[in-house]
């Protein structure tokens, strides 16, 4: 009998607010020193396998919830053609929620959301590239950074971390208003266009240290600065900016979940001709500092469980469900957020894999009222900051990586899939 | 590596012209971070396809017909429009939904006993309220698309993997007619209680012959 399991907290959102605009797919690629061998690369997904049952499954749709049903299907890794995070079409890759794809010096890890996140998809990517580099003949140990295929699988991997934190507690809800929205010029042909620069993580860290901050809460307050220079400046808007910044909750409630367990935390600022960036940089890192406190933290949780815990909530039919989830994630997400900032970390590898590997990239998935969103992820002491958007203007991208170059007096690197840009 | 001096950024080599400003750079060749070409993607989108063809054409019928039934009114005082209207679009989600679309078999049946229900209520209405479909029709087709779920079912043995949920939507549809007969709008009681009693024996049957993955597929589609 096939197994199958419900969706976790958050994985309950995707299913009802995904379409070809808003896809819920993210990317997080590795960038290798050499180009992709096909056949080891298969071989390492057959042998992850085993490993990885919460990711090979199937979406099927239920009564009252959608769940997923585990499948004894091979994972077929494909060439990579496309545009990243575009949806997955369930009728292909024998109907998993995930692609295994390559490109040159590239394997990239494409995911739909309800399946796990950021972190779930970087352990599945680092046991991946773990036994493609043993079947490339690479003597790895592995420092226990990796896990294995035949480790066998921890219970606590499919855990619903949400359900084991939630605690009853009293919450102050603040009514937010509407954040500012980026608009732009849709490419002539849909799809979604990457640049990424890469900056050296130590500099940058140090500089972040110079102003009292951390990277994420610098580069929040620099795309933050960067916005009002390019759009609101000359606009008529006073609305804030809002960087919605996804937060790993494994670090302040440990859990070893390989399913979602993260909340997102707002950045929100009114820029106005006064603002200069240090205070912009100090005023966000002190936000950030107090979000990703403990007790605000629970409070998500509480937040995001509560609704779903509510006895009259079961017995709504999976249909309309979708529609509330869907009016709440507009009203509630999507309004209040000018862009999303992910940001994944230093990704720890084995010693012996490090020369191995070049780059990875994190890429976050566009939406229709967020047209361009960020993902940074540094490996081998080089960080990768990407944008991924949808429209073709690149004038708040061009600010932010300037000045990064320029005033802060990093050195940046710039590439970029190229898409709808005619050469 | 080329330096983008508009931007000051260095550019990688894969790269004509600097992506953030579309300078045009010099020097140009292989990299490790290149991504595919996407020329044959822009290529993909056809202008004409059979389905566009088809939505064009049933919209113009649409159109054309209440601009004929307008201009006519003055003879011919019916709204006819509207029961050609619903026929088209009907048509449309033949070819659409059922021809040209690989959805699993229960949801077109699904598709077809919704819709096909639409379309009579409204002839029904427009040639002057009678009752024949909300009668006999809607409740005794609710019967049919179950008996086709089910043969469809049973000759595939696909009963307790694919097919559940199109069956139970069916249980629920069923019982709808009984709703028409206490609006008032059916005055016919024997379909209606014919059909609640046909899908009820469908369930039963459905229980009966049943093995444990019948109870373990209810109980994911009903998460208790």
């Amino acid at each position: 009998m096939k197994k199958w399991y419900k969706l976790d907290n958050a994985a309950k959102l995707f299913p009802s607010v995904t379409n070809t605009k808003n896809t819920s797919v993210y990317r997080i690629s590795a960038v290798l020193t050499n180009p992709v061998d096909v056949d080891a690369l298969q071989q390492a997904a057959d042998t992850v396998f085993d490993r990885f049952p919460m990711f090979t499954v199937k979406l099927r749709r239920g009564v009252f919830w959608n769940y997923l049903e585990s499948s004894t299907d091979k994972i077929v890794i494909a060439e990579d053609q496309q545009y990243p995070c575009r949806n997955i079409d369930p009728t292909t890759n024998n109907g998993y929620l995930f692609k295994v794809l390559y490109y040159k010096n590239r394997v990239s890890v494409e995911v739909f959301h309800a399946l796990t996140d950021g972190n779930g998809a970087v352990e599945f990517l680092k046991s991946l590239l773990y036994y493609y580099l043993m079947y490339m003949g690479h003597e790895i140990d592995t420092e226990d950074r990796i896990l294995l295929a035949d480790s066998g699988v921890d219970i606590h991997d499919m855990e619903d971390a949400f359900r084991r934190y939630y605690k009853d507690c009293y919450v102050e809800s603040v009514r937010n208003s509407r954040a500012y929205h980026i608009k732009g010029t849709a490419f002539e042909q849909f799809g979604n266009n990457v640049v990424h620069g890469v900056v050296s993580a130590s500099q940058l860290n140090a500089l972040a240290k110079q102003k009292g901050s951390t990277i994420t809460a610098y580069l929040s307050a620099l795309l933050s600065y960067s916005i009002y220079q390019t759009r609101i400046k000359y606009s008529k808007s006073n609305a804030p900016v809002v960087i919605a910044v996804p937060v790993n909750l494994r670090k302040a409630f440990p859990s070893r979940t390989l399913r979602n367990f993260f909340g997102v935390v707002n950045l929100g600022a009114r820029i106005t001709e006064d603002t200069t960036l240090d205070e912009l940089i100090f005023r966000m890192n002190e936000m950030l500092k107090y979000k990703t406190g403990k007790e605000n933290l629970q409070n998500i949780i509480y937040n995001n469980v509560a609704l779903e815990r509510n006895k009259a909530t079961l017995f709504v039919p999976l249909f309309l469900k979708n529609w509330f989830v869907n009016l709440g994630f507009h009203m509630l997400g999507e309004s209040k957020r000018t862009l999303t900032l992910s940001n994944i970390g230093n990704i720890m590898l084995p010693q012996q894999m490090y020369k191995h590997v070049e780059l990875i990239e994190a890429l976050v998935y566009p939406s229709n009222k967020s047209p361009m969103n960020c993902g940074i992820s540094s490996v081998n002491d080089k960080l990768v900051i990407t944008f991924t958007r949808n429209i073709v203007e690149s004038d708040i991208l061009q600010y932010f990586f300037s000045t990064l170059a320029g005033e802060a007096g990093l050195e940046v690197k710039i590439y970029s899939n190229d898409w709808g840009i005619s050469e | 590596m080329t330096k983008c001096i508009r931007c000051n950024v260095t550019v990688d080599n894969q790269h004509y012209r600097c992506p953030l400003c579309s300078k045009p750079l010099k020097i140009r060749g292989e990299s490790t971070t290149e991504y595919p070409s996407y020329k044959e993607i822009y290529q993909e989108t056809k202008p004409f396809t059979v389905a566009k063809l088809f939505l064009f054409l049933t919209i113009s019928a649409i159109v054309l017909s209440i601009t004929i039934n307008a201009l006519t009114y003055h003879i011919n005082p019916r709204i006819w429009s509207i029961i050609v209207s619903t026929g088209l679009i009907y048509a449309w989600i033949v070819v659409k939904d059922t021809i040209l679309s690989n959805k699993h078999i229960g949801r077109k049946i699904l598709y077809h006993y919704v819709m096909l229900s639409i379309f009579l209520l409204v002839i029904d209405i427009f040639v002057g309220f009678r009752g024949w479909s909300t009668n006999y029709a809607i409740p005794l087709f609710g019967v049919a698309a179950t008996f086709i779920m089910t043969v469809l079912a049973i000759v595939q043995k696909s009963l307790w993997r694919h097919d559940i949920g199109y069956i139970l939507a069916m249980f629920f549809i069923n019982l709808c007619p009984m709703l028409l007969f206490v609006f008032n709008l059916s005055h016919v009681i024997w379909t209606s209680v014919f059909s609640i009693v046909y899908s009820l024996l469908t369930i039963i049957g459905m229980i009966i012959f049943s093995d444990r993955k019948f109870i373990s597929e209810i109980r994911r589609r009903f998460h208790y």
